[in-house]
């Protein structure tokens, strides 16, 4: 028998009460005020003992009542067999086999398909089931029927994989499955090790009414793991041979209840080893390992993995980067005279990543290859090449070079120069008199300026602009001076961009090349133009990558410029599998499942280093938290209506067999009633008898009405 | 002892309820009725009381008052005696009466206390009437009030009474002797109390108001539930003066109860007795009038033997 309130048994206490009263009231009138006890204090005490209890039957009778008012509010129930139960008829069963990477832990996930298993076999002759793989994507291996081969064969193909957890989806998938289903009994059986990442709480995923939600836990309540959760880069300058030494600093998580001690962790490039060494941590906290300093290759890759010694969840005990070295920019500046662009130059120089090789060339020494050659080409106060020279940049800019106008005294578009400029140029526009003029309005939105969107990242109203030149009809304004003026403007030129910033870079007609903005201004125009994007070393499994990562200008390893977007590539999974790259222009996400490293080439040129990328995957690092979550909270959240059971048998009820199986509270009612009868023909009783005896009482006052209205009343 | 039957039967015995008696307020008309019922009823003895009545002649010793020199007798027997006379004519009647805690008790309509007020009211307005001087001392551990006795004090001494409480512990020898000590003059003293200590205890505190020659009478006063222990349920006594409790089964001691009040009794009417002490033990059921009836009646036989 089971309760629907057990809390309310707590109610039992109040059994103390009839006793408390039977001998604080019995205490209370039977204390008889006398003269004096010097006769009776003559008297042996044997003979005066006082007995506590007198009345049992009506001690016990009262002590029943409370007892049995308190078990009928708390509703008991029978649970039953299943034939009580009520639950007739065929089942439909979605069964959801949890394969996210924290069920390789031990031997997690052999038990998860043992009990799907015994889900398929403990099915009846008219019962329908279908299989649910879920990690953080959701695979219906088997849909709804009765072939019980096929379902065997799908657990029995079933593996973990490096994906994280996500109960949501799943859940909402296997109730999907039951929507449509005829059956009268529909069920979803939930399997897996319940770890807690997995659940979000605010999802608000819900059953259907009348579904029933099974959760079958397979893991352990005490595990121990730990896992390297992150790797960190230290460059050094590059030597001549363009080669950079790299430090590598690993964070191990304990995520155990015990401390790990002396760890091996070892870190290896390109299959070789570099390092190794030992690691410990308390449960609970990380701890970081710096290894031996690599040297990169010019232009080249290098795969990363540190590897800490197995525990019982190996797949987080390796964790994959690619360490590429430094991107380089090629910007061309050009310049009017030399010496004009010392501020310039010297704002390039300080790139890290990536690293602007800037070259500086006045304008008769520019030549179509030097073009040819840059991914963005500043033209710093000067007009446009011309000829040959303009041609080429025109060129350029339609394929994808960015253009830097910096417009001053010197600058000029004639009527044969390239259509490049966003906007027709105007006259000089003197501001020297006052304070000169501010940026006004920036569009923050904007790559170039959005380092600057957030509080204390730069102040843009700093630099004073004594002279600027005007800019009639602009493309798109990104920035406006503060009596409205253009200050800079943008245009698209086929793939290339173009930026016009309506002043010099020089120090003359400003002082923005003395504010603290310069340098981080400059260095997201020139990564803007050249349309440049930051590669991370590793990706997540089960996350979509960024199309931009894939195709966009890779530098090192895709030095020559840029490729094709129509090009077809394929990406080599780690396990060997060759999977379709989407398009660049595709809405389809690449998402790569497997941990490890990942190739994507081109699917023509398959072999050949031209387009070839790396992207390093590592296990979710949310997946080597372990902790579980209780299935009955997960049960209880996504439950709706009645007819949920978890953690083992649950069968859908009637509402005539639930009420039928707690209706025993009105037959504990009636008892109580029958019980409280029968107190109070037992207490009517004793009273009756005592009264006569009970003829003795004091009297204090000098009245004696009163003291015999007292004494009927004790009575 | 009579029962309340039997008082009615006799000839102008007005039969008072104690009950009754306490639904008067004022003591003065408690006494009147008391007392003028009881006197009506004693027409049949008109001797009865402190009186000026003749009682002996004596021989004459050097120092007696020539005025009580019997000149007829002299005439005829040629000798010198002197008269002597029952008493005072103008006695002093002092009633002492208990007003401990243990007085407080009562179980059928009327505490003791009560009825020891009505009694002290009925002796001083009986005396009164005689032109006896009156007063009254009230106790517990020590005097409460104390009226001296004077023909004009009978109202101070009703009063006094009136305002008596019964609330604290008592004790008998330590008031008793201050009394003795205050009545210089020798006079009659009524006790009223319901003597809660050993006999002998309660003689010696008594026997020095012997020794300064006074009459002592003592009323003792007792609830027919201090004899008879009717109680039933087991319960916790509590002591009225000390407030300590007993765990009690009344029905497995009332015999042994009974009896050892019933050899406190004998023991204080053979004590007292021994002390020339008049000892009567009044049962507050019993009508006020009746009670003082049958005193009397008895005190005046004795004194005829004696």
């Amino acid at each position: 028998m089971s309760l629907l309130a057990p809390a309310l048994l707590a109610g039992l206490l109040a059994i103390a009460i009839p006793v408390v009263l039977h001998l604080v009231q019995r205490e209370r009138k039977q204390v008889v005020a006398f003269p004096s006890l010097m006769f009776l204090r003559k008297i042996p005490y044997q003979s005066v003992r006082r007995r506590v209890i007198r009345h049992w039957p009506l001690l016990v009778l009262r002590a029943l009542v409370i007892a049995l008012l308190v078990l009928a509010f708390a509703r008991p129930f029978l649970p039953g067999s299943d034939a009580a139960a009520g639950g007739t008829g065929d089942r439909e069963v979605a069964v959801l086999l949890d394969r996210s990477a924290s069920m390789a832990y031990g031997d997690h996930f052999q038990r998860a398909r043992e009990a799907a298993r015994r889900v398929v076999e403990g099915l009846g002759p008219g019962d329908r089931a279908s299989l649910v793989l879920f990690a953080t994507d959701v695979e219906v291996a088997v849909q709804p029927g009765g072939d019980r081969s096929a379902l065997m064969a799908a657990i029995e193909a079933a593996r973990p994989t490096a994906l994280g957890t996500r109960y949501g989806p799943a859940i909402q998938a296997g109730a999907g499955l039951l929507e449509s289903s005829p059956m009268p009994r529909r069920e979803v059986v939930l399997i897996s090790d319940f770890q807690g990442t997995g659940w979000d709480r605010g999802q608000g995923v819900k059953l259907a009414p009348g579904m029933a939600l099974t959760t079958m836990p397979v893991g352990e309540a005490r595990v121990e793991n730990a896992a390297v959760v992150d790797l960190a880069f230290a460059r050094e300058a590059a030597d001549q041979s363009g080669s950079e030494r790299v430090t590598v600093t690993a964070r191990v998580a304990n995520r155990g209840a015990t401390r790990i001690e002396n760890r091996a962790i070892t870190l290896e490039a390109d299959g070789r080893q570099i390092d190794a060494t030992e690691v410990s941590a308390e449960p609970g906290t990380t701890a970081s390992v710096a290894f031996d300093p690599l040297t990169l290759p010019a232009n080249g890759l290098v795969r990363v993995v540190a590897r800490l010694a197995p525990d019982r969840l190996p797949l987080d005990d390796a964790f994959h980067a690619v360490l590429a070295s430094r991107e380089k920019l090629p910007v061309l500046v050009v310049e009017a005279s030399p010496g004009q662009t010392v501020f310039l130059a010297r704002a390039l120089a300080v790139s890290s990543e990536p690293r602007f090789e800037a070259r500086l060339l006045a304008v008769p020494q520019v030549t179509p290859v030097e073009i040819e050659r840059a991914s963005v080409v500043v033209l710093n106060d000067t007009p446009p090449p011309a000829g040959a020279a303009g041609r080429a940049l025109a060129s350029a800019v339609e394929r994808g070079t960015g253009l830097l106008l910096a417009l001053g005294e010197r600058s000029s578009w004639s009527e044969g120069a390239p259509d490049l400029l966003p906007g027709t140029l105007g006259e000089i526009v003197d501001r020297r008199e006052g304070r000169g003029a501010t940026l006004g309005h920036v569009e923050r939105s904007h790559p170039v300026f959005e380092v600057f969107g957030t509080p204390r990242s730069g102040d843009l109203t700093a630099p004073r602009i004594l002279r600027f030149r005007q800019l009639a009809s602009p493309t798109a304004v990104l920035a406006r001076f503060d009596a409205g003026e253009v200050a800079m403007a943008e245009r698209r030129v086929g793939r290339g961009r173009v930026l016009a910033w309506t002043s010099t870079l020089d120090g003359y007609w400003n002082d923005l090349v003395l504010k603290p903005v310069f340098v981080p201004l400059l260095h997201q125009a020139i990564k803007y133009l050249a349309g440049h994007v930051q590669r991370p070393a590793w990706h997540v499994a089960g996350e979509p990558v960024n199309p931009s990562v894939l195709f966009a200008s890779a530098g090192a390893n895709d030095a020559a410029g840029r490729t094709e977007p129509s090009a077809a590539r394929v990406a080599l999974s780690p396990s060997g599998a060759r999977l379709p790259v989407p398009g660049e222009g595709s809405r389809q996400a690449f998402v790569p499942t497997e941990q490890g490293f990942y190739e994507i080439r081109s699917a023509a040129g398959e072999g050949a280093e031209s387009g070839r990328r790396l992207l390093a995957v590592n296990v979710d690092p949310a997946e080597s938290d372990l902790a579980r979550l209780d299935p009955a909270e997960l049960a209880t959240a996504v439950r709706q209506g009645p007819a949920v059971a978890s953690g083992g048998e649950a069968r859908q009820l009637s509402p005539e067999d639930r009420e039928r199986r707690q209706a025993l509270w009105w037959y504990l009612l009636a008892l109580a009633v029958l019980a409280l009868g029968a107190e109070a023909l037992l207490a009517g009783r004793l009273s009756r008898r005592r009264s006569p005896a009970r003829a003795v009482s004091e009297v204090a006052g000098g009245d004696a009405a009163p003291a015999q209205e007292s004494q009927r009343l004790a009575s | 002892m009579r029962t309340g039957e039997q008082a009615q039967a006799m000839t102008g015995a007005r039969f008072v309820d104690p009950k009754v008696l306490a639904r008067l307020n004022s003591l003065e008309l408690v006494a009147r009725t008391v007392v003028d019922g009881f006197i009506n009823g004693l027409h049949r003895a008109p001797h009865l009381g402190f009186s000026l009545d003749f009682a002996e002649h004596r021989g004459y010793e050097p120092g007696d008052d020539l005025r009580r020199v019997d000149w007829r007798l002299y005439a005829r027997t040629d000798r010198f005696y002197v008269k002597q006379f029952e008493a005072d004519s103008n006695a002093n009647v002092v009633v002492v009466l208990d007003v401990s805690a243990s007085m407080r008790f009562g179980s059928r309509g009327m505490p003791k206390i009560e009825y020891g007020r009505y009694l002290a009211a009925s002796l001083l307005y009986f005396s009164h009437q005689q032109r006896d001087r009156v007063g009254l001392v009230t106790f517990d551990r020590r005097i409460i009030s104390y009226v001296p006795p004077s023909a004009k004090h009978l109202d101070f001494a009703l009063f006094a009474l009136d305002r008596a409480e019964a609330s604290r512990e008592g004790e008998l020898a330590a008031p008793l002797l201050t009394t003795t000590e205050r009545l210089r003059r020798r006079g009659i003293v009524v006790l009223v109390s319901d003597l809660y200590e050993e006999p002998d205890r309660v003689a010696a505190a008594i026997r020095p108001l012997r020794f300064r020659g006074h009459d002592v009478i003592v009323f003792h006063l007792l609830d027919p539930a201090e004899r008879d222990f009717p109680f039933d349920e087991a319960s916790s006594f509590e002591d009225l003066e000390s407030g300590e409790r007993l765990p009690v089964v009344p029905e497995a001691l009332r015999t042994e109860y009974r009896e050892l009040v019933r050899r406190h009794i004998e023991a204080l009417g053979r004590l007292l007795a021994d002390s020339r002490v008049d000892y009567a033990l009044f049962d507050t059921s019993v009508p006020l009038d009746f009670a003082l009836f049958r005193y009397l009646a008895a005190r005046e036989r004795l004194r005829r033997v004696r």
